[in-house]
């Protein structure tokens, strides 16, 4: 507990204190509820999408391997050496609770992109790879979105909860106890000078009373 | 901003079929060439770093490192071989982290 001077104005200022402290601590836990909530959305979301993501890429890659084996390793890199064309995708940031998280949308289906490379001398494992991987695309860069917002919700509940409970449990506590102890020494104060004023008036009244008997 | 927006890291088993997607990618054999890898990438402004779960394991700095950001954003694949279970852990994770217990299981 801070100390400080018993004093009126002292009271007030604590009291101030208080009532901000009150007021913040009831604003963060309305956005700890709010969080939560997007944040249970989010995860679940992450939690489906990548179980998704696992199935369909180990597919990929084991179509891939496949066909690495069919068409050796070296025919395998030559035919994938040329790159496909980039992903149309627009990478953007939003606001969610305060926090500039990403946004990543496609711009069109890239439908019927087609192979990159010829079809004469490739596996078709290898087709299917590549094939699958355009579909998957856009599942990845989802989860990755999704994974993302996660990560940063996650950190910024922490934070939040850190908040709330130095605002519950040492903050909100301590101003109350000072509060306490000052309105009580101003008190007590207050009844010794009362007694005085009434000793003193006593002792008038007997001055007094002595004057006019002698 | 550089020509590549989103990136692939992995062992070239895993990552040659990223390329075929119009997916820059970047063959690492090991957490130190993957970590200069993803640093490079994200220097040139890539906003999505694909790393196989099986190096980025090894790498908690790293992940940690760009998990403050919007972007560039840095998430595990599972290998040729399979998932880990590191992908699937980083979401008990920060569900722990969030609620304080992990209440999808």
């Amino acid at each position: 507990m801070a100390r400080v001077n018993p004093t009126r104005m002292e009271l007030t200022r604590m009291k101030k204190r208080l009532s901000t402290a009150a007021r913040g601590h009831k604003l963060l836990k309305d956005k700890q509820d709010e969080m939560a909530r997007r944040f249970l959305y989010y995860i679940r979301r992450n939690r489906a999408l990548r179980q998704e993501v696992e199935a369909l890429l180990s597919g990929a890659m084991s179509a891939a391997a496949l066909a690495g084996a069919e068409m050796g390793e070296d025919a395998l890199a030559e035919a994938l050496f040329l790159p496909a064309a980039a992903v149309p995708a627009q990478f953007s940031t939003e606001n969610l609770m305060n926090l500039e998280v990403p946004s990543i949308t496609l711009e069109g289906r890239q439908a019927g992109a087609g192979l990159p490379y010829g079809p004469a001398f490739s596996s078709e494992h290898l087709d299917r790879a590549v094939l699958g991987m355009e579909t998957l695309m856009p599942k990845l860069l989802e989860l990755a979105q999704c994974e993302k917002i996660c990560d940063m919700l996650a950190d910024e509940m922490e934070r939040t909860r850190r908040r709330v409970n130095a605002l519950e449990y040492v903050m909100i506590p301590d101003l109350k106890k000072t509060i306490k102890s000052i309105t009580m020494k101003l008190e007590d104060n207050e009844r010794g000078n009362l007694t005085r004023l009434m000793k003193v008036k006593d002792m008038m009244v007997q001055a007094a009373r002595a004057e006019i008997g002698g | 901003m550089g020509k590549h927006e989103i990136a692939a890291v992995g062992d070239a088993a895993s990552v040659l079929v990223f390329r075929a997607a119009g997916v820059e990618t970047v063959f690492a054999e090991n957490p130190a060439e993957a970590e200069r890898a993803v640093r490079a990438l994200a220097a040139e402004g890539c906003r999505v770093i694909f790393v196989t779960e099986r190096l980025l394991e090894q790498l908690p700095d790293l992940a940690a490192h760009y998990r403050r950001t919007a972007y560039p954003a840095v998430i595990p694949i599972p290998g040729r071989d399979g998932p880990t279970g590191y992908g699937a852990g980083k979401i008990a994770e920060n569900m722990e982290k969030a609620i304080g217990t992990s209440l999808l299981q």
